[in-house]
């Protein structure tokens, strides 16, 4: 029984699959998906509390997938990891919603801290959202 | 002001040249032989060289040959007494680019160093214009191969933790080759923490400044001089600060003139480690325009490789020692900011960078006073 729902949205599937091992190590269980559309999917299943959410991936990018999930799950706590960070994308997820933003590469150490502490507070909708 | 040099060997004749120019504002030197001239062009740069072709000793060529290469910005006018074409289409070959033939009046001779100046004036904004298009080229391919090499160090970095993870499993816990994959393991990751500080410091090239509306206090800067200190001590570099009273705030995000100010002392301290030396930084304003300046007294930095010590990657210092990044974030900071950079230095007697700020903001939304 995993301490957090979580659920993993990368297309690296060499990273995420790792990550989801060692994030299992650690006492969570995540779920994974390889793209936007799948997570909602997964999502509709069954709702998670926090969400790790690359930015860069075919199809459905970060961002839409983030203003989806913000807009009919605001609950959902969104942390936003990516390999192409800059302070303009950061200032917009954090507009849309994203609970908090990090730049790859990520320490394992670093990303359970932020689970952690995203989960503690609650979620709200994105700024201005339908 | 125009800087002439004039070259000839008939001292009369251009001793009163030389005055009937400075009385129409130029600022002239003279020299009666061709070494004498180059001697001259060593020390200082000319804007403009008048050279007599008809000189004793040096042949009037090979001075013009010599200075060319010694100051290859310098513009060059010929005197020349015979107006053959030969002599002329000579003169261009080797780099000049107007002539007159003698005896040629002060009035002629005062348009064409004022041409001349044109002329320089005019390929040195081009040249400009192609440094800064090369310059923004290689930031922005420099910021693509950081965003590519990111996501496979990504992966390293996470399988390395996975190996580290694994090892802690009960079936190792007895191995006796353990401490040696732990180590290995955390070699891997200190070498990808390397590379990590390599992209993230290419990722804000080019990147946008802060916010406007930020300002930044010649205090804050003296204080980012004074962190130095203690390693300057060690260098055995004295820290000097050169600051108007009253100096006003320099309309420009704080982060931004730290990040510029910083990779410019740092790299001013490692050029006088050894010899110890002089760091000094001065504001002053000039034009309308707030200028920072940092200089050292270091050995300086060749006329060949100014051009090149703001690209991405080029470095002087030992492989290993520095990334080549340092100048190169200054640059694309200081170009976004709406400024410019630039570095004088003389070889063996220090570098000055000089970083041209515009006093007004970058955007003034809504303000038309």
């Amino acid at each position: 029984m995993s301490e957090i729902k979580l659920l993993l949205v990368d297309d690296e599937e060499g990273f995420v699959t790792t990550l989801a091992e060692r994030l299992g190590l650690r006492g969570i269980e995540p779920r994974v998906a390889l793209n936007g559309a799948r997570a909602l999917e997964l999502i509709e299943e069954d709702e998670p509390g926090v969400m790790v959410l690359d930015l860069r991936m075919p199809g459905m990018s970060g961002t839409e997938v983030l203003r989806e999930v913000k807009s009919r799950w605001p609950a959902i706590r969104v942390i936003m990891l990516t390999g192409h960070g800059s302070d303009a994308e950061r200032e917009t997820c954090m507009g849309l919603g994203a609970a908090a933003y990090h730049k790859k590469p990520l320490d394992i150490e670093e990303l359970l801290d932020s689970i952690r502490a995203v989960s503690r507070t609650p979620g709200r909708g994105g700024r201005g959202g339908a | 002001m125009n800087s002439v040099l004039l070259v000839d060997d008939e001292r009369d004749f251009t001793d009163t040249l030389a005055e009937r120019l400075r009385a129409r504002g130029f600022a002239v030197r003279t020299a009666y032989r061709g070494e004498e001239a180059l001697e001259a062009l060593r020390r200082a740069d000319s804007e403009v060289v008048v050279l007599d072709l008809g000189l004793p000793g040096m042949d009037g060529f090979e001075v013009l040959r010599a200075a060319h290469a010694l100051r290859p910005q310098t513009e060059f006018v010929l005197l020349t007494a015979d107006n053959s074409l030969d002599t002329a289409v000579t003169g261009m070959k080797l780099g000049a680019r107007d002539y007159l033939v003698k005896p040629a009046g002060t009035a002629a001779v005062a348009r064409a160093i004022e041409d001349a100046a044109d002329r320089r004036r005019h390929r040195q904004a081009r040249l400009r214009m192609t440094e800064t298009a090369k310059l923004a080229a290689l930031g922005e391919l420099a910021k693509g191969v950081a965003h590519e090499i990111n996501n496979p160090l990504n992966i390293m970095i996470n399988e390395a933790g996975w190996i580290e993870d694994l090892l802690e499993d009960k079936e190792f816990a007895d191995s006796p080759q353990k401490p040696e994959m732990l180590r290995a393991v955390a070699r891997i990751h200190a070498q990808a923490e390397r590379c990590k500080a390599i992209t993230s410091k290419l990722l804000t090239l080019r990147r946008a400044p802060d916010a406007p509306g930020a300002a930044t206090s010649p205090e804050f800067l003296t204080e980012v001089l004074r962190r130095r200190e203690e390693r300057a001590r060690e260098l055995n570099v004295r820290l000097e600060t050169d600051i108007p009273e009253g100096f006003p705030a320099l309309p420009h995000p704080p982060a931004d003139l730290e990040m510029i100010l910083s990779n410019l002392a740092d790299n001013a301290l490692d050029a006088m480690s050894g010899a110890g030396g002089v760091l000094r930084l001065g504001l002053a304003l000039e034009d309308g325009e707030a200028v920072m300046r940092v200089a050292d007294t270091g050995p300086g930095v060749e006329p060949a490789l100014q051009q090149r010590i703001f690209e991405p990657f080029f470095s002087t210092k030992e492989v290993g020692k520095g990334t080549g990044l340092g100048l190169a974030i200054c640059w694309s900071l200081v170009e976004a900011l709406g400024g410019r950079i630039t570095i004088y230095s003389e070889k063996g007697r220090g570098a000055r960078f000089s970083v041209r700020l515009p006093m007004t903001e970058r955007k003034t939304e809504g303000t038309n006073g």
